[in-house]
């Protein structure tokens, strides 16, 4: 059977690791997407621009149907508080209408103080290209340069985010991609 | 059809060279064989974007050689040119939206179940102060209708907001007995209030009742929506509360092909587990009501209860689901996580299903998760004949080694009778392993091998029919 399909996992294969066997791309100089806004859950209002004034900003796309999702955001919970002040974690909620009603209640039920943009028409999904595959998670230095990101989530996964997260804090915010 | 599009490409490019730019290119595919049949399907989506300042570009290439339905192509299915500038936004080319939970309008693409409402015209939008406001013209991928909206949205300080939107579309293929052109008209209001002990959001919608697909014997009457939201919290305790009425209410049905233009919030809590997605909820927009309350609780000593429960039903009262769901989950056990789960279940038979996940955290970076379903499921019958109740079963057992891999083995059973099998339904067991693979630079790769049984796949009330499936499949996003 996987004998049979062995061309088209073979070509889909290539494809697929391409940006893995090429070099890395070198970073254009400026800012690597535009500004965006988003309403929070709490009400309040976030954007780009203004978090990226106070330095580095991390973005993490999830929802509430999203088991790795929910175990990672303990994690970004407690460095997001470890990193007060110096790194601005977005936990940008992808729910759509269905389900955005219970993003407060589950974030009060858990004590998480994060800042959680609502991206319930998926224009920011749509803008970083997350492609409807979350936890997808993406750090930018204060210049706007995108130094990482990472798809899905595994118990672990927080420990590679916290090296690159320590590593950035202490160039003062130029990190390298890994 | 492509020329303004590259000319104003073109001309954007040149006038703003001094400005940092920046090509987005994602690709996302998925590869199946199947051993059954012999039958392969290929469907790769490229979305590739520009940036350059103020000024964005972009195109997703659709391959499909062939789709799950047999047909190849290879198309632009999108392409749009946009201006950004502080908060205005011009967008000219295919375009999504979504104007308040909507009920009038939600324009949206999933590719987990094939829906792709985008439309094709043009959007503006702005943000002045406290308000907010957006406009289109724009026509779907399926319809040769024109349709026209305009929201407007207030934040009027002290934590209320209130918003309208207005929705209009010609259907082209529908002329009145005096050879008068008909428009559909939708109108809808909401307001939300947000407190620091809960919040609220209502909103009331009215649609005309001239529609290209109607309702038998309803083609003539006017169309109502309404949807609530209530949530409270006391320290750790959180309680949802939501309530939904939608009579003679989808917006411009098939606006892909089977979707239509608006998507109302479902009321009913969407699972992540196998099992509890097996005989989803589908959301009849022409007639349908219901409630939904769910209550969580942050336990001491990082426990987590959740307890939901949430009926649907036709307005002459006629049940259509009902479920009640129970939660209880533990994230640090010493080196274990503890999720368990009962749910109940009203929909296509009883179903009772009882849920356990144990993770164990070998060292930092390897865990091992087991997790177990279990579903009774109380088929009935009809006059003169019972169908009688099966159980089945998943195991899935998992080791996942931060930050690159993960390796599962899964296994369903069932004891269905041959009489409780679909024609083509094969008895099972039903085993698959699956690998999964993550770089540093965001892709993610996904190799699943073996059997599975026919499901749905659902997302917000919209479910998709995936047939039983014996092979191999490779799915994967690669950002480059």
């Amino acid at each position: 059977m996987i004998l049979r399909a062995m061309p088209g996992v073979a070509a889909a294969l290539l494809l697929a690791l391409a940006p893995v066997l090429l070099p890395a791309p070198v970073a254009a100089e400026g800012r690597a997407v535009p500004d965006w806004s988003l309403p929070c859950a709490d009400g309040s209002r976030v954007s780009f621009d203004e978090a990226l004034a106070k330095g580095p900003v991390l973005i993490s796309f999830w929802a509430t149907w999203c088991r790795p999702c929910l175990k990672e955001l303990p994690h970004l919970n407690t460095l997001a508080a470890e990193t007060k002040g110096r790194l601005t974690v977005l936990a940008v909620n992808v729910d759509s209408s269905k389900s955005v009603s219970k993003v407060r209640p589950f974030l009060k039920a858990k004590g998480y103080d994060l800042i959680v943009p609502l991206d319930t028409a998926g224009d920011l999904s749509r803008l970083l290209q997350v492609g409807g595959m979350v936890p997808f998670l993406v750090i930018y230095d204060p210049d706007g340069q995108e130094v990482y990101r990472h798809v899905g989530y595994k118990e672990g996964d927080e420990l590679e985010l916290q090296k690159v997260v320590d590593g950035l804090l202490a160039t003062g915010g130029d990190g390298d991609e890994g | 059809m492509l020329a303004p599009w590259l000319l104003m490409l073109a001309g954007a490019v040149s006038a703003q060279s001094d400005l940092a730019t920046r090509v987005l290119a994602t690709d996302q595919f998925e590869y199946s064989y199947s051993s059954e049949t012999a039958r392969e399907i290929v469907e790769n989506w490229l979305d590739v974007s520009y940036l350059t300042g103020s000024f964005r570009t972009g195109l997703l290439l659709d391959s499909q050689q062939p789709s799950e339905e047999g047909g190849r192509e290879n198309t632009i299915r999108h392409r749009f040119f946009e201006f950004a500038s502080g908060d205005f936004q011009l967008r000219a080319g295919h375009f999504y939206g979504l104007f308040g939970r909507g009920l009038l309008f939600a324009a949206y693409e999933d590719r987990v179940i094939r829906v792709d409402t985008a439309l094709d015209g043009l959007l503006v939008g702005t943000r002045t102060g406290r308000l907010q406001a957006a406009a289109f013209t724009g026509t779907p991928s399926a319809r040769e209708q024109d349709v026209r909206g305009l929201d407007a949205q207030l934040d009027a300080g002290r934590g209320w907001s209130w918003g309208g939107t207005v929705l209009t579309y010609r259907p082209d293929d529908i002329v009145a007995a005096d050879g008068s052109i008909h428009r559909e008209w939708g109108l809808a209001g909401r307001l939300s209030k947000f407190l620091s002990f809960g919040d609220c959001y209502l909103e009331y919608g009215w649609k005309k009742g001239w529609d290209a697909d109607p309702v038998p014997d309803d083609r003539f009457q006017n169309g109502h929506a309404f949807y609530g939201a209530v949530n409270l919290f006391a320290g750790s305790l959180a309680l949802a509360l939501e309530a939904k009425s939608y009579r003679r209410f989808a917006v411009l049905r098939r606006a892909d092909g089977k979707t239509p233009l608006n998507r109302p919030p479902v009321a009913v809590r969407e699972h992540i587990y196998t099992l509890l997605n097996r005989a989803p909820h589908n959301l009849d927009l022409d007639d349908e009501r219901g409630a939904q309350a769910e209550l969580t609780w942050g336990a001491p000593a990082g426990w987590t209860v959740l307890l939901n429960a949430s009926r649907s039903e036709r307005h002459d009262g006629t049940r259509t689901f009902e479920e009640a769901y129970a939660h209880l989950e533990k994230e640090d056990l010493g080196p274990l996580e503890l999720r368990s789960a009962f749910d109940y279940m009203d929909s296509e038979g009883l179903r009772q299903t009882v849920i356990a996940e144990v993770g164990w955290h070998l060292d930092p970076v390897h865990v091992l998760t087991v997790t177990g379903e279990h579903q009774h499921v109380r088929v009935g019958g009809g006059p003169g004949f019972d169908l009688g109740a099966y159980d089945q079963q998943i195991v899935e057992l998992e080791f996942a080694a931060a930050p690159r891999w993960s390796v599962a083995g899964i296994l369903e059973l069932n004891n269905k009778y041959p009489e409780q099998r679909a024609p083509d339904e094969e008895e099972g067991p039903f085993p698959a392993v699956q690998l999964t693979y993550g770089t540093m630079r965001g892709t993610q790769l996904s190799l699943w091998a073996g059997q599975r049984q026919a499901g749905q796949l659902c997302s917000g009330g919209v479910c998709k029919f995936e047939p039983e499936f014996e092979g191999v499949e490779l799915m994967g996003i690669v950002r480059y």
